[in-house]
């Protein structure tokens, strides 16, 4: 059972993610709704992989990455982030606040799937 | 500079010495004049002293001294005269007075100055006087007191007199009667002798008896008699002369007394001692009456000597009055003498200093000092007029020579300095050329009568095939003229002599720089000024590269221009192409939640619901993204209309119920069915309304929103007001400040919570604005906010009602010019211009207020300002630019700030700079009056009907009618003869309505040419759009009168007569 934290405040953008993935046997998908909580379930719940939208009330995404890469205990959860943002420094920002990876919305399901199969790799290899 | 002078030596007497002199001299006649006056006046005084004081006074002393003694003269008769005590002592007393006072000023008299001897002379005299007085009122005493004893004896004497006769008179009788009866009785017979006898001895005892009593009787007559003789006798000699036979009287009295019968004797003794006492001895009426004579002769005789010594007296007093007399002559002579002799010597002494006087001023004064004087100011005078070379007038002994070398000195100097100015003057010039020659500009310095005084090589080069000419002193005149025969100015080509006289009137009068347009290309910048003395600074700059930079910059500025205008087109053309996906999605995912049995959907219902809502929340977001950028583009289009509001508020409330429940929020309405219609875009107010409502239910969690409509009033204004009131979580005033700018939305936090793009209130006011209303808000953090749109009730059909109601002014629609301002000063401004050029003038005083007026008369043209507080210039030119019975009218833009090319991207047709320039103005108004000239009309219409009912309408304006049955056949008569407007039905076979449009849109020559739709349908938002860029205006079949369309054709084709940018002409 692969455990992916998403962090999102957006109803529509959880729904159709947890139905997709559902979809697909082996996932199980802890929902947290902003920066901050997203931390805390983080670091409680312990999931192999986060998606982080980068636009979160509270705590913005860059901000929840920077503190998770931060802490030890959840330093090597692997993190996506996703965003709206098209602009062309934006992924240069997300990978700077520590992000493994960048994906932009709308979500393309196929190529999120191939991101997280590459993270989820190469961070068993790590351990 | 030269060294001081050296003091020359003196010779003689100096100036300041002989002027000394002369005033010595004539101050000396003065002197003399002085004391000869003196002299006299002194001596004039001495005599009238001598006259008042010596000589006067005791003259009159003595006369009123000799008038006293005179009156105490003549006061004696009356003491004399006295004849009683009383009499005697007033007299006396009066007389007493005078003599009192008359002492006392015999007293005096020796301090009036008289002579001693005169004085003993003049006492002794008085002193007699005195002593006469005294003697003589003795004398009266004396008189009277012998005059009183006199009056008694005399009484006395009567008295014993009378006592006498009443002793014997009875006696007499008795003895009479006696004797009678013995008469009788002797001469009776009878009786006896011895009777008889008897009688007779009887008869010769009583006749005894009787004698003595009648000797008696007759000596005391006869005594008695003599007595009163005396007591009135004149002399004493009388008197002696009585006295005697009174004695004897007396004595025989006496013895006939003795001699009586004792009882008789004894009876007559008293009466008889009375007569005695007053006949004989001291005490008789003779003394007393001697005594009296006497008195009185006393008394006569010293007044006469009183008189005589009076008399005395007055010729002392006379002697001495005619003394006095003579001193005061001799003191008049001497008085006139010394006159005589002070007068003419003063008169010499005058005569003299004046005749000294003139000498010494016309000799010396005038001669030696004034001439030499003069002369030297005359040298001076020439030397400071610049000649220095003229011969010095010689020196002198005296100051004037000293001032005359002293000139020489100032000479020498003048000359000297004159040398090191001219040096400096050269210096200073060639500095100044220097500086001016270093002067990028083209610098030239004209005096006040137009002649070159200096001016640097920049200049002469550009008049550079001339330079010759360009030498201080040439006119500026000359200098043009030859400027422009070698034809350097392009401005002046062919027009040489205006243009000469238009530089130089400009020259005359500078006021802006101007710039000239050089043969060579170049553009030169003319700036001259006045200077203090009357010349004219001229500065000229080369602004050739400058020119060249500001074209570059209004090509990018145009190009930026373009591109915005591309951009925001594009983005309303989008519009449509954006929606028509969106319409896909909710369409068909409505569809399919809707009809979840038929297409098997059970299980898709959620997620369809959610793209459902995903899809309208997009749409709903690129609806305000475009609105903003057509607002941008003033291509936002208002609808008016009048609306009833209680359907539209069900309307919106129906649709906003849902977004209500979704946050768990009451929706509750209060609306009363009663309200008036509004005035207002039916889809707009919508938007706004569902707007408010879902951002109240979107801020707000488990809490109530209340959408509550009234009427009110606002600013004279009635109007109906749409609140909603959510308690949310509220607002602070600086969210309430952020939230209409476009783009925030309250805070960052905020917006990521609820996200969109907080474009909604933002439009919402401007579509209120649009409307003539407005949206406030008011709002508590934590306890909620509240959210007012404000729309005006609709005024009853303006164009109709207008006409027929009074008191509006007496304009036809169309035949004034708006003038919105709300600067009470330029609205008259701009009026009086306006009505000075023919027009008529509606004003208004803000945009609100400016849109009514619009509406109501639709003029011919509008002037708007640009800064107004209410709603700006740019508003209302959109909501007039959106109003499609506006949008024909020009506007032009009034403002002070230079943004012309934002106006003509909005759609006005001109702007013009405050202050107005009134020519400009009228020139750009002048355009938009109604045209003239034949009204081409292309009916493209496929209901033959239809076609006839048009031409029926439009027959009687004698406007050239064409027609065509369709697109295609519209096309060709476009070629054939391009129309001033075109009728266009939507619906026809082969091209219709949208398709022509679309055709026009392509031809240059076309596309201008306003189009008016007729149809029988409502047309969508998409239908509109459609048409947007070539539609003038859209029109109902149903709801037009022919004077409404009319009047629109009119005033479109007056609209397109105009060229289509009208710039503010450059100076």
């Amino acid at each position: 059972m692969t455990r992916i934290l998403y962090v999102e405040d957006n109803d529509d953008n959880v729904y159709l993610l947890k139905m997709l993935f559902e979809m697909l046997d082996g996932f199980e998908i802890i929902v947290a709704e902003d920066g901050e909580l997203g931390c805390e379930k983080a670091a409680a719940e312990h999931p192999d992989i986060i998606l982080m939208d980068l636009d979160l009330p509270v705590v913005d995404g860059w901000e929840a990455t920077r503190r998770l890469k931060a802490d030890v205990v959840t330093r090597g959860i692997p993190i996506i982030a996703l965003t709206a943002h098209a602009m062309s420094g934006s992924r240069e920002k997300a990978l700077a606040a520590g992000c493994d990876d960048f994906d932009t919305k709308p979500i393309d399901f196929d190529r999120l799937m191939q991101k997280i199969g590459q993270l989820l790799v190469s961070s068993k290899v790590d351990g | 500079m030269t060294a001081k002078a050296s003091k020359p030596t003196r010779v003689g007497y100096g100036l300041r010495e002989r002027l000394l002199l002369s005033f010595i001299a004539i101050s000396a006649f003065a002197v003399v004049a002085a004391v000869v006056g003196n002299y006299a006046f002194y001596a004039i005084g001495q005599a009238l002293r001598q006259v008042t004081e010596k000589s006067v006074p005791p003259a009159i002393a003595t006369l009123e001294f000799a008038q006293r003694t005179e009156r105490i003269v003549a006061a004696g008769p009356a003491l004399l005269a006295a004849t009683n005590n009383a009499e005697f002592a007033g007299a006396s007393s009066a007389v007493e007075q005078e003599l009192k006072e008359a002492a006392q000023l015999l007293n005096d008299l020796p301090e009036k100055g008289l002579t001693v001897e005169k004085l003993i002379e003049i006492q002794t005299v008085f002193n007699q006087v005195a002593v006469n007085l005294a003697a003589l009122k003795s004398a009266a005493q004396r008189r009277i007191a012998a005059a009183d004893r006199k009056a008694t004896l005399v009484r006395d004497t009567f008295d014993a007199y009378n006592q006498f006769r009443t002793i014997w008179t009875p006696k007499f009788e008795e003895l009479k009667g006696h004797i009678l009866a013995l008469q009788r009785s002797l001469d009776a017979a009878g009786g006896t002798p011895e009777e008889r006898l008897a009688s007779l001895n009887r008869l010769n005892a009583v006749l005894r008896d009787l004698t003595p009593l009648e000797q008696i009787q007759q000596e005391a007559a006869l005594a008695f008699e003599a007595l009163v003789r005396a007591a009135s006798a004149g002399t004493q000699a009388a008197l002696d002369t009585i006295q005697g036979p009174v004695d004897r009287s007396v004595r025989r009295i006496d013895d006939l007394v003795s001699g009586l019968d004792p009882d008789v004797s004894l009876a007559l003794i008293v009466p008889l001692s009375h007569l005695r006492t007053s006949a004989i001895g001291n005490s008789s009426i003779m003394t007393a009456r001697g005594v009296e004579l006497e008195a009185t002769a006393e008394g006569r005789r010293l007044t006469v000597e009183n008189s005589a010594l009076s008399i005395q007296l007055s010729h002392e007093v006379a002697a001495l009055v005619a003394g006095s007399q003579r001193g005061i002559a001799t003191a008049t002579e001497q008085t006139q003498s010394v006159q005589r002799f002070g007068r003419l010597g003063l008169l010499a002494v005058v005569a003299l200093s004046l005749i000294s006087s003139v000498l010494i001023v016309w000799l010396y004064v005038g001669r030696n000092i004034v001439a030499r004087l003069t002369a030297l100011s005359d040298r001076m005078l020439t030397l400071a007029r610049g000649d220095l070379k003229s011969p010095l007038p010689q020196g002198g002994a005296d100051e004037i020579g000293r001032m005359a070398e002293a000139l020489g000195v100032f000479r020498a100097t003048a000359i000297e300095m004159e040398e090191a100015n001219l040096k400096e003057i050269r210096e200073a010039r060639a500095r100044l050329t220097e500086a001016i020659e270093t002067i990028s500009e083209g610098f030239s310095l004209y005096d006040a009568e137009d002649k070159l005084i200096v001016c640097n090589s920049h200049y002469r080069e550009l008049f550079a095939s001339h330079a010759e000419v360009m030498v201080p002193g040439t006119s500026f005149e000359a200098i043009l003229r030859t400027a422009t025969e070698r034809g350097l100015i392009k401005d002046a080509e062919g027009r040489r002599d205006a243009w000469i006289a238009e530089r130089i009137a400009r020259h005359h009068a500078p006021s802006e720089t101007h710039i000239q347009r050089r043969s060579d290309g170049r553009w030169i910048q003319v700036s001259e000024r006045k200077t203090a003395n009357g010349g004219v600074v001229a500065i000229y700059a080369d602004i050739t590269e400058l020119k060249q930079r500001e074209a570059e910059l209004a090509a990018a500025r145009d190009a930026a221009d373009e591109a915005n205008r591309t951009k925001s087109s594009f983005l309303a053309n989008m519009s449509h192409e954006l929606r028509t996906p969106l319409n896909a999605i909710i369409g068909l995912t409505d569809m399919l939640v809707t009809n979840v049995t038929r297409f098997g959907t059970e299980k898709a219902v959620e997620p369809l619901r959610r793209v459902h809502r995903a899809g309208t929340h997009l749409l709903g977001l690129i609806n305000q993204v475009l609105d903003l950028s057509k607002i941008e583009a003033g291509k936002f289009e208002i609808n008016l209309e009048n609306i009833s509001v209680p359907p539209l508020i069900d309307e919106v409330v129906g649709t906003a119920r849902p977004l209500a429940e979704q946050n768990k929020n009451r929706l509750s309405v209060d609306c009363p069915r009663d309200l008036p219609m509004i005035e207002a875009d039916a889809m707009r107010l919508r938007q706004i309304l569902l707007n408010l409502l879902s951002n109240a239910c979107k801020f707000t969690k488990g809490g109530s929103v209340i959408l509550r409509v009234i009427r009110s009033t606002h600013e004279q204004q009635d109007c109906v007001e749409f609140a909603v009131t959510d308690t949310g979580i509220g607002m602070n005033a600086e969210q309430m400040q952020r939230l209409f700018e476009e783009f925030s939305q309250g805070d960052v936090s905020t917006a990521r919570h609820y996200g969109g793009t907080g474009l909604g209130l933002a439009i919402t006011r401007r579509l209120c604005h649009m409307m003539g209303g407005d949206v406030t808000v008011a709002s508590e953090t934590g306890k909620g906010s509240t959210f007012t749109v404000r729309l005006p009730i609709a005024q009853a059909s303006a164009v109709s009602q207008q006409e027929i109601s009074g008191p509006a002014p007496e304009f036809r629609r169309g035949e004034c010019v708006l003038v919105i301002d709300d600067d009470q000063t330029a609205r008259d401004l701009i009026s009086e211009h306006l009505h000075q050029a023919g027009f008529s003038v509606i004003t208004a005083g803000g945009g609100r207020e400016g849109l009514r007026q619009a509406k109501q008369y639709h003029p011919v043209a509008i002037t708007l300002d640009v800064m107004m507080p209410d709603v700006d210039g740019w508003t209302v030119l959109a909501a007039l630019r959106g109003n499609p019975e506006l949008a024909d009218i020009p506007v032009v833009m009034a403002t002070i700030v230079d943004e012309c090319r934002q106006g003509m991207t909005f759609g006005a047709v001109g702007y013009l700079t405050k202050p107005i320039d009134r020519e400009k103005l009228v020139e750009l108004m002048r355009r938009f009056k109604t045209p003239s000239g034949l009204t081409r009309v292309l009916v493209v219409e496929d209901d033959p009907v239809q076609r006839e009912r048009l031409r029926g309408w439009l027959g009687p304006q004698q406007w050239l009618l064409t027609e065509a049955e369709n697109g295609r056949v519209a096309l060709d008569r476009l070629t054939e003869n391009a129309p001033d407007i075109i009728l266009l039905d939507l619906m026809m076979p082969e091209m219709d309505g949208f398709q022509l449009v679309a055709a026009l849109q392509e031809q240059p020559a076309w596309r201008r040419i306003p189009v008016i739709v007729i149809t029988a349908r409502d047309l969508s938002t998409e239908e509109r759009a459609r048409l947007n860029s070539g539609i003038e205006t859209v029109l109902l079949k149903e709801q037009f009168s022919p004077a409404d369309l009319i009047d629109k054709i009119r005033h479109l084709v007056a609209a397109a007569r105009q060229p289509e940018k009208v710039l503010e002409g450059v100076s």
